[in-house]
């Protein structure tokens, strides 16, 4: 196998990889996610959101579920 | 042996059918309309909860009985569909909460747009003094979105409960649509224009200048690429109750048309914006495209497929994307996709196109309808010429 070959095997495991990764996620919280779930609320009984940037979402921000991106 | 790898393409090619629709039938039989079970979880303090109408419900406070809350619950349409919000308003006419109860747009831009503070901006607030809630930069489309749900379902609160007079809430959705669809349709006139024979210039420049073209309109300036999503969109039916923007979905259905007219995938020679990059980073060094295998063509399509299926069973566009074009473009995204992009532009300096010819879903799509056709065709030709010959 040529060093060019292999390289591209190497390539397409890692993009494979990196997708699948991303696939996986999605798939993975969807399937999770129960029928009746909300994807995000805020109000009166809710704590403060999360700062712009913020690790740690606060927990009324019940932005359960999501991982992943589209291009908009 | 090359009977038998045809016949096996076409088990394959049937299979993969199979399979779309039998995740496209999954995904009707799931819940549908699950608003009033949603809206029993918005809150643990409101109980009692009755619908009224197909908008509007009432409930009353566990804290507080004698304290009645009206729900209005709005569906707008957003980027990858309907988008529901719900607000919570109390008997003083103040908004207690709000709420995005589905939406299929992606989830990084609904964090973005929830962690602006949009949904926050109206709590408190009374509904004869709305507040005027700016869009949200680099997540517009939902954003706008969601501050439309709300300020509607506000409206409908009032009007219904308190008597007030129900303004027309409409935010013209940002984008220069028309622009935008435009400028998608001239894109596709030129790259038909230039494929020609009678085009009189040079084609391999006039192809370049398209191209970096494609680059700047639909790339950086519309964000009208479309994805797998997209087509998931289409076939899962969510583009009939509305999109924010059909520049997306224009511009597949145009390629699609281009490549039945000319039997040619002229979108991804000449007009995708990211194999545009691809290509222009290669002719940097002048590199070759990777030697494909046979498995590597499989395992992609077949990767393509399973995407394409959890959407459909999902009926979330947003669960079949594993595409790059959102952060080439717009810088955002996941951490792997963000590694994805600068994995496929570094690679793109050694492979010409890497992310074309070695995963892309769209590059697997025409090709499977390119089978298809081929196969449709030479069956329709064969009896036709055993007839003549009989």
């Amino acid at each position: 196998m040529s060093g060019r070959k292999i390289v591209c095997v190497f390539l397409f495991f890692a993009i494979a990889a990196l997708a699948g990764f991303e696939l996986g996620l999605k798939v993975k919280t969807e399937s999770g996610r129960r029928d009746d779930s909300i994807r995000y609320v805020t109000g009166a009984e809710s704590e403060q959101p999360p700062a712009a940037g913020s690790e740690e979402p606060s927990m009324d921000y019940k932005a359960v579920i999501e991982a992943g991106d589209v291009e908009h | 042996m090359n009977k038998m790898r045809l016949d096996l393409k076409k088990v394959a090619a049937l299979g993969s059918l199979l399979i779309v629709v039998l995740a496209w039938t999954g995904g009707s039989l799931r819940a549908k309309d699950a608003a009033v079970s949603r809206l029993e979880h918005i809150s643990e303090n409101i109980i009692d909860l009755r619908k009224v109408d197909d908008s509007l419900y009432e409930g009353r406070k566990k804290d507080d009985p004698e304290s009645p809350v009206y729900i209005a619950v709005e569906s707008v349409p957003s980027y990858g569909g309907p988008l529901t919000a719900a607000v919570v308003v109390n008997e003083n006419k103040q908004v207690e909460l709000t709420a995005v109860l589905e939406s299929t747009d992606t989830s990084t831009y609904l964090e973005k747009v929830a962690g602006s503070g949009v949904l926050d901006a109206f709590i408190g607030a009374f509904i004869d003094k709305m507040p005027d809630v700016d869009a949200v930069s680099g997540a517009t489309i939902s954003s706008t979105a969601v501050i439309q749900g709300l300020e509607r379902a506000v409206a409908y609160i009032g009007a219904r409960k308190f008597g007030l007079e129900e303004k027309a809430v409409e935010r013209t959705m940002p984008g220069r649509e028309w622009i935008k669809l435009i400028s998608v349709a001239a894109l596709f006139l030129a790259v038909l224009a230039i494929s020609s024979r009678r085009f009189p210039w040079n084609k391999k420049r006039a192809r370049a200048g398209l191209m970096i073209l494609s680059v700047i309109i639909l790339g950086f300036t519309f964000s009208s690429q479309f994805s797998l999503s997209t087509l998931a969109v289409l076939l899962g039916g969510g583009w009939l109750k509305g999109l924010a923007t059909y520049g997306p979905l224009l511009c597949l259905l145009l390629a699609l048309i281009v490549f039945f007219m000319t039997k040619k995938n002229l979108y991804c020679a000449s007009l995708c914006p990211f194999g545009a990059v691809q290509e222009g980073l290669g002719r940097i060094t002048g590199c070759s495209p990777p030697p494909r295998s046979r498995w590597m063509v499989g395992a992609s399509r077949a990767f393509a497929l399973a995407a394409l299926a959890a959407a459909l069973y999902f009926r979330d566009s947003s669960a079949a994307i594993y595409e790059p074009f959102g952060m080439a473009f717009n810088f955002i995204g996941s951490t792997a996709l963000y590694a994805l992009t600068i994995l496929i532009v570094i690679s793109s300096l050694v492979f010409k196109r890497p992310w074309c010819l070695l995963f892309c879903p769209i590059g697997a799509i025409f090709d499977y309808l390119q089978f298809m056709r081929n196969w449709v065709r030479n069956a329709v030709k064969r009896p036709a010429g055993k007839g003549g010959e009989a």
